[in-house]
């Protein structure tokens, strides 16, 4: 009987988690052939192999935060951010996310979500919009937040100033 | 008999290696056959010799004979460049760039902005890089750019890549 009860707990646990990720990538989909959007995509490859080739010395923290993240992906458009903000925030799960930090500053909307305990959170997922640009980005890994702010100074990507606000806090 | 066996081994062998042709070659092979296309081939030691000129007073890179010691290990970089590109071209083109990834090869960064997708793939084998291949695809423009690599893991950890631009500027 405990087998069997041990057996279905994993596996609600299991199809729960795997709903929240296809929740995520139905919504990049969705509009990743939309030419209003800018579409990102980093594989774990990816940053594996920028993990190895950083400094260790220089870039100690950026390295071990780098080897951590096992996906990027970001979803921007410049185009009726209000809407699009609204409809994440309905198609995503976002209550089984916990929020770090809210802001609303002049109609625009920025959400960051956590999963995990502490300072290491296993999937961040940044959500701005009702401004100017509308942002999902969705970082999964084993993610310091005390170095995400960190390395938000260093990618050139749109919406990545946002990940500064994580350090302010 | 005899003969009979040999023409056998034979149709066998072409068949066996037509089904593994390099799928990075078919690509290139069949975007070649089209109208406004230029194609580039460079070899190995002329990477080399561009990138040992040009790194010279490069800050990020801290240790120019690894970035050599890389680009020594690029064997051949091919470009092709399409305009004005059909939808059935395109179509056929992303078909194959798409079925990489049953060859192998992995997804390395996906961006795409307006009407520009860049994809970029690569193959490893056994602790190297054998294969990068970036397809940018427009809206009637094509282009991709692979290398045929053998780098080894080992190396990029040499790289060193520094992203501490204070502290380089202050160096």
């Amino acid at each position: 009987m405990r087998i069997i009860t041990s057996f279905l707990l994993a596996l609600f646990f299991t199809a729960t988690a795997s709903a929240q990720v296809d929740a995520i990538d139905k919504f990049f989909n969705q509009y990743q052939e939309n030419k209003d959007f800018t579409v990102v995509y980093v594989s774990p490859k990816m940053f594996q192999m920028v993990s190895k080739a950083t400094n260790e010395v220089e870039d100690k923290e950026l390295k071990a935060l780098i080897a951590g993240i096992k996906g990027l992906k970001i979803l921007t458009t410049k185009v009726e951010s209000a809407k699009y903000y609204a409809e994440a925030i309905k198609k995503l799960p976002v209550n089984e996310y916990e929020t770090l930090i809210t802001v609303r500053d002049k109609g625009q909307n920025v959400k960051f979500l956590t999963k995990g305990t502490g300072d290491i959170v296993n999937e961040l997922l940044l959500l701005v919009g009702g401004g100017e640009d509308f942002v999902l980005m969705s970082f999964v890994g084993n993610l310091d937040l005390n170095n995400i702010a960190k390395l938000a100074k260093k990618i050139n990507i749109d919406g990545a100033e946002h990940l500064e606000k994580i350090g302010k806090q | 008999m005899k003969n009979t066996i040999y023409l056998l081994a034979f149709i066998a062998t072409f068949i066996f290696s037509s089904c593994n042709r390099n799928p990075i070659n078919k690509i290139f092979d069949t975007a070649k056959k089209e109208d406004n296309v230029v194609a580039v081939t460079l070899p190995g030691w002329m990477i080399k010799k561009w990138v040992s000129m040009a790194m010279k007073n490069d800050t990020v890179v801290n240790d120019v004979n690894t970035l050599n010691t890389i680009a020594g290990a690029i064997k051949k970089v091919r470009v092709l460049v399409k305009s004005h590109s059909s939808e059935a071209f395109t179509a056929d083109m992303n078909k194959q760039v798409d079925n990489l990834s049953s060859k192998n090869f992995d997804t390395y960064a996906f961006i795409k902005s307006d009407e520009n997708k860049v994809t970029v793939y690569g193959k490893e084998d056994k602790d190297k890089l054998k294969d990068l291949f970036f397809y940018v695809n427009g809206d009637e423009n094509m282009a991709i750019l692979h290398l045929k690599t053998d780098i080894s893991i080992a190396d990029f950890q040499k790289l060193n890549l520094s992203f501490n631009k204070d502290k380089q500027k202050n160096n």
